[in-house]
């Protein structure tokens, strides 16, 4: 029950019992004035009575006749107060009824009287008789201590009744006290007990409220307020659990984003440590690199001084010996056998060779180190002119079919290129030297991501796929010398120039069927 | 000796090579005197008519054969003096090298060389060089006479 309705019970409580006893003090209050309205009737009855009886005497005494109207009148009056009596209790009726017969006896008697004492005049006032009947007054006599008796007897019940209602009244107003003091005790002991339990109920509800509020204050945030009925406090207490809640799943969201924090600020603290160790790294990579770097400049600068040693020192003793062979084969060697000039030809030819492996070697040496000139080259273009090239050293009777494809535009060293294709497009003419219709295609495959992927393929001697991984390799020759001249140092050069172009080299190949070798260039 | 003859320079410490370029010279008949010196102090000492040349004919020659790799002075270093000199710059100055090294042939070129012939190992191509050279510089090239 909500408070609004408990006040509103306890108002109407109220208003039932304050009701009540105004009702019981109403009642009593008119049974008080009818009992006085009787009083005051019977007060009458009895002065009326007395009165008659006192007029009633002086007639009888006086024999006058004046009063007889009179007694009339206030018998008929005395009549008509008694039956104008009304009882609120039926056993007064009777009483009433006895008073009215009373009185009519007493009527009567007087009647009675009445002409008794007419005729008593008469007799006296008449001429034949001095005196009256003394039988007639006997019973006048009679019939007036009768009447006496009579109103005697009507003074004592009006008494009588006067007295029984006065007791009755006594008893009524007792009653009716008792019963507004019943009616307030109830009153007191109903509203007391609906003020207590309504009360008890608030108080406990306050009490509780006020002891869990005061915890989740206090920072217990998991109380819960367990409380049974419908009214304001429940609905209080509803409110502050799920109030309560919010701040305990706020608290809780709260502690998380302030543990997440935590973890943030702690991995942030680690990061700047690895970030640190890392820098710190970095540092002393750094330093190593740079005395690589400085170690590799001194290997450097000590290979181009060998490089710059083998172009001048090696040579020289090459040149020497191939000059003075040919000085010798100027003078008159006649002297000389067959075998002696044969060995002439073979120290002159082995100088030559070598004086060639040199000029390759420094050559691969030159494409490693140094630096790239950058620009575009147009693969197509200088295709041709290399082609061009290599065409005017062919013996006239060479005949080679070329092929040439759709080649792009590159970036990259126009020198080192066209070694490329000076490489790639001499040994393919080198390795048909021995078909019948040399064909040579120079094109362009699809693109293989950022790249693009050219191909030299040609139908010449091949090569076992087996050695492949020899094909590179610096001085790697896959076929005799007698078969095929060269120095070995051409496709090393070509992976060393692609590779320093971001390319890649591989070939494909079987044993004279022709070979096929592709390299990539950065788009 | 003739002194009218045009003396031509070839500065080269390798005997051998100075040998051959004498043989591939004299095979052309050059009507010039050839003085063979033996490293760089030795031509400048000549170019100066200092030390071992003083007294010499102060005449500059027409043309100096100049090896790089030689020691005491190299060649780099008295084909600058040379170029750096108002009255010896006019003297074409030939680098004749086993050297094919970018760096000699800029360093040469930068200072002044007139040209710069890498010696070939066969020596056919030797002998056809050289003496291309000889009759190039000696014969067809006229130069400003200077005397020192």
């Amino acid at each position: 029950m909500t408070i609004k309705k408990q006040q509103f019970v306890l108002l109407a409580v109220i208003g039932v019992l304050f009701m009540a006893q105004i009702g019981i003090k109403i009642h009593s209050n008119r049974v008080s004035a009818e009992y006085m309205a009787i009083n005051s009737i019977m007060a009458r009855v009895i002065k009326e009575v007395a009165d008659i009886n006192l007029v009633t005497s002086d007639y009888l005494l006086y024999h006058d006749d004046r009063p007889l109207t009179q007694i009339d009148r206030r018998l008929a009056s005395l009549r008509k107060l008694i039956e104008a009596l009304r009882f609120r209790q039926p056993e007064y009726n009777s009483t009433q009824a006895g008073m009215l017969k009373e009185l009519e006896r007493a009527r009567q008697l007087f009647e009675r009287v009445k002409d008794n004492h007419d005729r008593i005049s008469r007799q006296i006032s008449t001429p034949h008789s001095e005196h009256a009947d003394p039988l007639s007054v006997q019973a006048l006599e009679n019939l007036s201590k009768n009447l006496s008796i009579s109103f005697q007897a009507l003074a004592t019940s009006a008494h009588e009744l006067l007295k029984s209602l006065a007791e009755k009244q006594e008893q009524d107003n007792r009653f009716y006290d008792s019963m507004i003091l019943t009616v307030m005790g109830v009153s007191f002991l109903i509203l007391t007990a609906v003020v207590y339990l309504f009360s008890r109920r608030f108080i406990r509800s306050t009490l509780l409220l006020k002891e869990r509020t005061s915890r989740i204050a206090g920072g217990d945030l998991t109380s819960r307020i367990e409380m049974s009925g419908h009214d304001e406090l429940t609905d209080l207490a509803g409110e502050i659990n799920v109030m309560s809640e919010k701040l305990q799943y706020s608290y809780t969201a709260l502690e998380d984003e302030i543990e997440e924090r935590r973890r943030t600020e702690a991995s942030l603290l680690e990061s700047q440590k690895q970030l640190r160790h890392s820098e710190q790294d970095v540092t002393s990579l750094n330093r190593k690199l740079e005395n690589q770097l400085l170690k590799l400049q001194e290997a450097n600068r000590e290979l181009e001084a060998f490089s710059y040693s083998v172009s001048h020192d090696l040579r020289a003793p090459l040149r020497h010996m191939s000059g003075f062979v040919e000085l010798l084969e100027r003078r008159d060697i006649s002297g000389l056998d067959e075998k002696s000039r044969h060995y002439l030809v073979v120290i002159s030819e082995a100088s030559k060779k070598m004086g060639c492996l040199i000029d390759d070697l420094l050559l691969f040496s030159r494409m490693g180190r140094g630096d790239m000139m950058r620009s575009s080259v147009d693969l197509q273009q200088l295709t041709r002119e290399v082609i061009e090239e290599i065409s005017k050293d062919l013996p006239q009777d060479r005949q080679v079919e070329w092929r040439i494809g759709d080649l792009p535009i590159v970036t990259g060293d126009p020198a080192m290129l066209r070694l490329v294709l000076v490489n790639l497009l001499s040994n393919a003419v080198k390795f048909t030297s021995h078909v019948a219709a040399p064909l040579i295609e120079v094109g362009k495959l699809p693109p293989e991501g950022d790249s693009h992927v050219l191909y030299v393929r040609d139908n010449g001697a091949g090569f076992d796929m087996k050695y492949v991984d020899k094909l590179f390799g610096l001085f790697q020759r896959l076929h005799s010398t007698e078969e095929f001249e060269g120095t070995g140092v051409g496709l090393a050069n070509v992976r060393r120039i692609i590779g320093r172009h971001g390319g890649r080299t591989w070939a494909e190949g079987e044993l004279n069927k022709g070979a096929t070798f592709y390299f990539t260039l950065p788009v | 000796m003739n002194v009218n003859l045009k003396k031509i320079l070839l500065v080269e410490d390798n005997p051998n090579d100075a040998e051959l370029t004498l043989e591939a010279l004299a095979d052309k008949n050059l009507a010039n005197e050839i003085i063979w010196l033996k490293d760089g102090q030795e031509a400048l000492d000549f170019l100066y008519c200092t030390d071992a040349w003083e007294g010499r004919e102060k005449i500059n020659p027409v043309l100096i054969l100049l090896d790089i790799k030689m020691p005491r002075v190299d060649g780099l270093q008295v084909l600058k003096r040379v170029k750096e000199d108002p009255k010896l710059r006019t003297i074409p100055v030939v680098i004749l090298t086993s050297s094919r090294e970018e760096s000699d042939l800029i360093e040469g070129y930068s200072s002044g060389a007139n040209a710069f012939v890498v010696k070939p190992v066969n020596f056919a191509e030797f002998m056809h060089s050289v003496s291309s050279l000889g009759v190039f510089w000696a014969m067809l090239n006229e130069v400003p006479p200077t005397v020192i």
